[in-house]
């Protein structure tokens, strides 16, 4: 009688009370899932063309056990795999019940060979990720990992929608991994084939995006450099150009894991595409080409015109210390508009002291500094701004003139887009579209806008701009037969972790838009570390080139009393006007 | 004639049969050989239990007082034979079986029942009670089987053949100071059996592993592995079980050793609690009439008899079923009348059909 009391409150603990603990413990052993990986989304430019696609492929296995004549199977089997009779003959006598024999061949290769119905030979499907046009846009589209599932760049952004649904189905297994004949097959799901995404990018800008701006990393020997041209009214970003020279290959990638350049272009193959996306990712003290947020504030508030006269003398002293323009001056008379042509730092500084200091801040993140840039891309950075509680007096100097906010070059080309597409901020957007599986097109929800300056500040921005490309720090990047407006930059690179700047280094950059009478596409071209150093010098030329195919390709109408010759193009600093912040 | 024990034997060892079927099938399936191979076998050895079972019953049971020396000869010459090389067969690390023909004997089954007729027979005939010679006596003359037992080794019979001694002595009369000498005495031999190395490791660590489910010792690995696929096929019953053919770890044949020492894994998880509790009371009820028939044998040596028969079966289902739920060591015993196996089968058969001859000329 005890020994039935006991055996029941046992039976009571097991099966009552705890039984869903061995219940799940039971079933998590005898479930095995199956999972069937569906084919990958292709990406594809704006206009269809292939950028990225899996195509599917076949991996041969062997269970051996299965194959009686090894040799004679192996001779047969050899010309079709293309190995050695020798090799194979070993491989089907390994006793292992699971030698694969070819990885990933094509499905049509592989169907000639099951045609045979050889012993033993079985298949598993796979696929693999190819990019017809060897790396291009590599750091954008990012890439998959061993798996086949995104780990990087638009490829790792947009993963789930890319990767589709798996198949997947639960088994009940007994423990030597054999479902039982009539064991139910439980969870099945169907497979469903990944969507694809079709960017904004336009594959040939793209390419000679990549192969301007590689020219002039050679040339001028940078470490780096990054390009990108955006439609002014869509915000659509139509190509964007990350590349590193080979001898940096470091540069945007971990420090410690060089990453190895798999493609080179340009010249002599001495540049590679970056490890990463680094016109979302690189922060860089801007410089001069920050200029504007200091200028389209003041317009805006009222405080000067663009013809509103200042007295500029080559320095000033501020809070103990002193700042100077790029090149000595006397004291002069210039006009604001004229500061922003020759880039002059104490001119502009002058402007910003009569804005003063809340109204210069607010203006920054009003521009989109230190915000995401909506594009969500993968490792994308804010930025680092100075905040209010920071101010120091030296700012009115270091902060107009784009040497306290740290931004990245997306977020530049957005502020000089706004002006561009008359005062309406738009949010940039790299993806247009998703396709279905059956080829059908899903848009891409137009981007957001907010306007960001008045029309009446807008077209005085936009002359001021103008000057420079016409008489200013800009006259290399003149597009023949259109007008230009833009602004140079040549900044200086703080030493990480301290309080001081890396001598002779600078990030050169030009940005603005053409047509400037009527505003399509706006650009920005940034080189890290070029010799010569000046962004009128280096960056300009870069985007005279891009911009002019791009304005060619796109069917963009001249502009009537445009230059038709470009500007002689000059290495040496002297016979231009320069700046320097 | 004792109808209810014939009739609840019978009903347990239905089960069985259906149970051992139900543990196979899955199995027999995937190899694609025939699926009722063990469900044929198990009926053949309940058709021979019960031809077993009725001759014993049929047979005065005094007749074996008779023969109960022959009958314990015939015992250890068989447990000398098994140990014989040549003779005995070797099966999961022990020898305990003899192959004949298609079918193997496992005289250890026996050598239980052997016990019992001996030690019945020598007690009887001291009805003025055991004095410290006759245990002497006793303990020799159930040492030997015994001894050979743990040699095969098959220390889970010996426990219950020892266990079985004890409870006999008891009913025959020893006196409580000597009973509680032997215990200790027993205890000492198990304590010193643990301590000096007389038990193989792997044999401690298989006894103890119910005490340490979550050992990392590699001897306790097989165990804790059966063990824990017991508990997780008993437990997956619940209430109500998952029905016949319907359990998961049963069918696809997760519990090692299911159809023999681990069936009543199949009962839980197919009957679930009730099915379990009515499986346990079934066999309960065969102990309650054995017991019964102690009580009202006509003579000592049909108590001793039926007392033995019982200690031996209700304490087989006590560490059968306690060792597939984690309570009681592991050990090669089988659960009467529903474990696989031909031996055992017609072993627990003949012992209910002592029982029932001495029920049948009960006094009075």
């Amino acid at each position: 009688m005890v020994v039935l009391v006991a055996l029941a409150l046992r039976l009571i603990d097991i099966e009552g009370l705890r039984s869903g603990q061995y219940r799940s413990a039971a079933s998590e052993e005898l479930a095995q899932p199956v999972i069937v990986p569906a084919l990958r989304g292709g990406i594809f430019d704006r206009n269809g063309q292939v950028l990225a696609l899996s195509v599917p492929t076949k991996t041969v296995l062997a269970d051996d056990f299965q194959v009686q004549h090894p040799v004679s199977e192996a001779l047969a089997l050899a010309p079709m795999l293309g190995v050695a009779p020798t090799r194979l003959a070993a491989q089907l006598q390994e006793h292992s019940g699971y030698v694969p024999l070819a990885v990933n061949i094509a499905s049509a290769k592989a169907g000639r060979i099951a045609a045979k119905h050889f012993a033993g030979i079985n298949f598993i499907d796979g696929s693999v990720r190819e990019v017809p046009n060897a790396n291009l846009a590599a750091p954008v589209i990012g890439m998959v990992n061993g798996t086949g599932a995104g780990a990087a760049g638009l490829e790792y952004q947009f993963n789930h929608e890319l990767a589709g649904k798996a198949e997947t189905e639960t088994l009940l297994e007994s423990p030597g991994g054999v479902a039982l004949p009539g064991t139910p097959v439980v969870d099945h799901s169907a497979a469903r084939p990944g969507k694809g995404i079709e960017l904004t990018l336009d594959e040939p800008l793209q390419y000679e995006t990549e192969h301007s701006l590689a020219a002039q990393i050679v040339s001028t020997n940078s470490l780096s450099g990054i390009a990108i041209v955006m439609d002014v009214r869509t915000g659509d970003i139509l190509s964007m150009a990350n590349l590193v020279a080979n001898q940096h290959a470091t540069v945007g990638s971990s420090a410690t894991t060089p990453v190895a350049p798999t493609v080179t272009i340009g010249p002599s193959g001495q540049v590679s595409e970056a490890a990463n996306n680094l016109a979302v990712s690189q922060l860089y003290e801007p410089g001069s080409v920050f200029k504007l947020v200091t200028f389209s504030a003041a317009l805006q508030a009222g405080i000067i015109n663009p013809n509103t006269p200042f007295t500029v003398p080559d320095q000033i002293k501020l809070d103990g210390s002193t700042f100077h323009d790029a090149d000595p001056h006397p004291t002069e008379a210039l006009t604001a508009t004229q500061i922003l042509a020759q880039s002059s730092n104490i001119g502009t500084s002058e402007i910003a002291q009569g804005l003063g200091e809340s109204r210069l801040l607010s203006q920054v993140h009003t521009l989109g500094f230190g915000q995401p840039s909506g594009l969500g891309f993968p490792g994308e950075s804010a930025g680092l701004l100075a905040a209010a509680a920071q101010w120091e007096p030296t700012d009115y100097v270091s902060l107009p003139i784009g040497q306290v906010d740290a931004v990245n070059a997306l977020q530049v080309l957005d502020m000089y887009n706004a002006v561009a597409n008359h005062g309406v901020f738009i949010r940039p957007r790299l993806v247009q579209a998703t396709v279905s599986p059956s080829g059908s097109l899903t848009s891409s929800a137009p981007s957001a806008s907010h306007r960001v300056f008045s029309a009446s500040t807008d077209s005085e921005l936009t002359s001021m701009l103008e000057q420079v490309v016409d008489v200013g720090t800009g006259t290399s990047a003149v597009v023949p037969g259109y007008t230009v407006a833009g602004k140079t930059g040549t900044a200086q690179i703080p030493t990480p972790g301290q309080d001081s700047y890396v001598p002779g280094a600078y990030m050169a950059s030009f940005v603005g838009f053409a047509p400037a009478n009527n505003p399509t596409l706006s650009e920005i071209v940034v080189l890290d570390r070029p010799t010569p150093i000046f962004g009128g010098t280096v960056a300009a030329p870069v985007f005279s080139q891009i911009m002019s195919y791009a304005l060619h390709r796109y069917d963009i109408p001249t502009t009537p009393g445009a230059p038709t010759q470009g500007q002689p193009q000059s290495g040496s600093t002297a016979s231009q006007a320069q700046d320097i912040t | 004639m004792d109808v209810v024990l014939i009739g609840t034997t019978l009903l347990v060892a239905a089960v069985g049969v259906v149970m051992v079927y139900t543990a196979t099938r899955g199995v027999l399936v995937a190899q694609g050989v025939d699926p009722h191979y063990f469900l044929k076998r198990q009926g053949l050895f309940v058709l021979g239990g019960i031809a077993a079972m009725a001759v014993f019953a049929v047979i005065d049971y005094r007749r074996l007082e008779s023969i109960g020396m022959l009958l314990y000869g015939i015992t250890v010459l068989a447990l000398l034979a098994v140990l014989a090389p040549g003779v005995g067969s070797h099966a999961l690390g022990s020898q305990r079986w003899f192959s004949l023909g298609g079918l193997q004997l496992q005289p250890s089954e026996f050598a239980v029942l052997g016990l019992i007729v001996a030690v019945a027979t020598y007690c009887s005939r001291r009805n003025e009670g055991l004095t410290w010679r006759d245990v002497i006596r006793v303990l020799t003359l159930a040492g030997v089987p015994i001894v050979l037992v743990m040699i095969q080794p098959d220390l889970g019979t010996a426990i219950i053949m020892t266990i079985v001694l004890l409870v006999m002595l008891a009913v025959a009369g020893l006196p409580g100071r000597i009973l509680v000498i032997l215990v200790v005495a027993a205890a000492l031999v198990v304590f010193v059996a643990l301590e000096a190395g007389v038990l193989h490791h792997y044999q401690i660590a298989r006894l103890t592993t119910f005490l340490h489910p979550n050992s990392t010792d590699p001897n306790q690995q097989g165990a804790i592995y059966n063990l824990a696929q017991a508990k997780n096929a008993i437990g997956s019953g619940g209430l109500f079980g998952t029905g016949l053919l319907h359990g998961s770890a049963t069918n696809l044949g997760y519990v090692p050793e299911q159809q023999t020492d681990f069936i009543f894994t199949a009962v839980g998880e197919q009957l679930g609690f009730l099915g379990s509790v009515i499986v346990l009371s079934l066999l309960g009820v065969v102990a309650w009439r054995i017991l019964r028939a102690a009580e009202l044998a006509r003579d000592s040596f049909g108590r001793l008899l039926c007392a033995g028969v019982f200690t031996f079966l209700a304490y087989s289902v006590f560490q059968n079923a306690g060792m597939t739920m984690g309570i009681m060591p592991i050990t090669g015993i089988p659960l009467p009348f529903l474990s696989y196996g031909g031996s055992a089968i017609v072993c627990f058969f003949s012992a209910v059909g002592i029982s029932l001859s001495v029920y049948a000329r009960r006094g009075g």
